[in-house]
């Protein structure tokens, strides 16, 4: 019982202080968030402009071809990501995937958006755009999805969890909530093109029919009694 | 690939307070963190040694047991004396000793696990007394054994952290974090030359418990002075070899410190081996006379001594292993 409770009070304490470990100072990947004189290149915006390769010194493979895609991913993950995830158990991105029914390209795309998930808990993703490639790579190699099985999703709430709960929560003060066009087909056509919505979202290519449903599922969540209090969602 | 600087970049923030004083801290809490290891692993030694010896008759399980009784408190001691030195050596030497621990990872981790154990194990025996008791003398001597592995993976991880030279090669075979560093030519007259100074310091142990109980029960008084004085006698005895051992098992430049090339290593190195060998012949007479003043004053006295400039001269060596990758100041 003793190591239980000393246990939770500890993985709490390191939790709330995510994305860092010192607050607006250092993330818990062990990346400075703003550039300080000192810091050997390892502020979040100077890896992301020399890449994680040439800058992160515990890597052994510094040169990235189509063909090692996987295996380079994977050293970028166990520099940048491994801190806090393993591949397959603890907060496990082969079951987050799963779970979401991600393809490779999706991937890439979500791993821009890092920053934004679960109320902002994680840093950002550091490194080229090839570099974020390969790591998206790595992450689909654990259990491929496919991008038909990545688009079948037709239900409007399994395209919501899908797709946006990683950012958006159902409720009446979350920006997709609040800005959503309440006609169904100017909001349908809205989310064709999320970068114009708001430039840092993801560029995902979700079917008509997909929006369709998610703009009906959105509208019915909007009329559902206790909307405006409600905060479910957002992990 | 050969890996250009492994080193983690130092947090440009600076120490909060000279180098200085935390050089002394870590050197200081480390003498003392390394006094309550020896008393706890070399009292368990020389108590199991005792029962071993005496068959299991009354005189050895009297002294087996008076010592299990002190295990429960000098081992929360020894690790209370421990967290100083290791929260100075993280500020002193953060970026060598947090890589070694990682690379060492598993093992590493295993340090807690051994150490809970070994604590339930001298809880154990330290509840069973008398003709009943159980198999207190195999739980005794399973807890001494996990202390020695804690001890070994200690010298792995601390001799390790002075080598980043091989960080590489272990790290990128196993980046899982099963490594030890079995290769490094030191590493087991290092272990040796801790752990006989520990059944060293459990002879002492010993002689202050006859000096403890010398005014109510001389007899068992001398049994202690008598048993305690000899196990350090001989302990120390082969810490000369051991010793010798691990200085030749040093680099060449390393040795030369402590050979002339650096005055204060060379004075201190004379001051431990004459310590060492003076302390042999004063406990060897006072064993003969039964003196235990001399025993229990005057002996320990000059250990000490000889654990604090081992103490600093440990510093050296490691500034010397270091010396390729860092200067501070």
């Amino acid at each position: 019982m003793a190591f239980g409770a000393f246990g939770s009070f500890e993985f709490v304490r390191e939790s709330v202080r995510l994305p860092y470990v010192i607050s607006n100072y250092l993330y818990a990947n062990s990346l400075y968030s703003a550039s300080i004189s000192g810091d050997g290149g390892f502020s979040a915006d100077e890896v992301t402009a020399a890449g994680v390769l040439p800058t992160a010194k515990w890597i052994d493979n510094r040169f990235l071809t189509p063909d090692d895609q996987v295996a380079v991913g994977h050293e970028i993950f166990r520099v940048e990501c491994e801190s806090c995830h393993t591949p397959g158990s603890y907060r496990g991105i082969k079951h987050y995937v799963a779970l979401r029914q991600w393809d490779m390209s999706k991937i890439k795309a979500m791993l821009g958006g890092l920053a934004f998930m679960h109320n902002g808990a994680m840093p950002g993703f550091a490194g080229t755009d090839a570099e974020q490639s390969a790591l998206a790579a790595y992450l689909n190699s654990f259990a491929p999805i496919s991008a038909a099985a990545s688009a079948a999703a037709k239900d409007g709430k399994t395209v919501f969890e899908q797709n946006c709960s990683m950012c958006h929560r159902v409720s009446a003060a979350d920006p997709l909530f609040k800005n959503l066009d309440k006609d169904p087909k100017t909001a349908s056509n809205s989310l064709a093109d999320l970068t114009s919505l708001f430039p840092l979202m993801p560029d995902l290519k979700l079917s008509d029919e997909q929006r369709t449903a998610l703009v009906a599922w959105i509208n019915s969540q909007r009329n559902a009694k206790g909307y405006a209090n409600a905060t479910q969602g957002g992990n | 690939m050969m890996q250009p600087n492994l080193i983690p970049t130092l947090d440009p923030n600076p120490l909060p307070a000279p180098y200085w004083v935390f050089k002394l801290l870590l050197i200081v809490t480390f003498f003392l963190h390394i006094v309550a290891m020896n008393f706890m692993l070399g009292g368990g030694v020389l108590a199991l040694v005792s029962k071993w010896r005496s068959k299991n008759q009354p005189k050895g399980n009297r002294v087996f047991f008076d010592v299990a009784k002190k295990l429960p408190v000098l081992l929360p001691a020894t690790i209370t004396l421990g967290i100083a030195p290791l929260l100075f050596v993280q500020v002193l030497y953060g970026q060598y000793f947090y890589t070694s621990s990682i690379i060492v990872a598993w093992p590493w981790f295993l340090v807690l696990v051994f150490l809970t154990i070994a604590y339930y194990g001298f809880y154990y025996v330290s509840f069973q007394s008398g003709q009943h008791h159980g198999r207190a003398g195999g739980v005794m001597l399973f807890s001494v054994i996990l202390t020695f592995l804690i001890g070994f993976v200690y010298s792995n991880n601390l001799t390790l952290s002075q080598t980043p030279s091989r960080w590489g090669g272990k790290y990128f075979s196993n980046p899982a974090g099963w490594n030890l560093n079995l290769s490094e030519p030191t590493l087991i007259p290092r272990f040796l030359h801790f752990m006989v100074a520990a059944v060293a310091m459990g002879g002492l142990l010993l002689v202050f418990m006859a000096l403890a109980n010398w005014k109510r029960d001389t007899e068992y008084a001398r049994q202690l002075l008598q048993f305690g004085g000899k196990g350090f006698m001989y302990a120390t005895r082969a810490q000369i070899l051991v010793g010798i051992w691990f200085l030749a098992s040093l680099p060449r430049d390393m040795r030369m410190l402590y050979m002339g090339d650096n005055p204060l290593a060379t004075i201190l190195l004379l001051v431990g081996v004459a310590g060492g060998i003076g302390s042999i012949f004063l406990m060897s007479d006072a064993l003969r006379k039964e003196n235990i003043r001399v025993a229990a004053y005057y002996v320990p006295g000059i250990v000490g001594v000889v654990i604090l400039s081992m103490s600093v001269m440990r510093d050296i060596l490691r500034n010397a292993y270091l010396k390729p990758y860092f200067q501070p100041d």
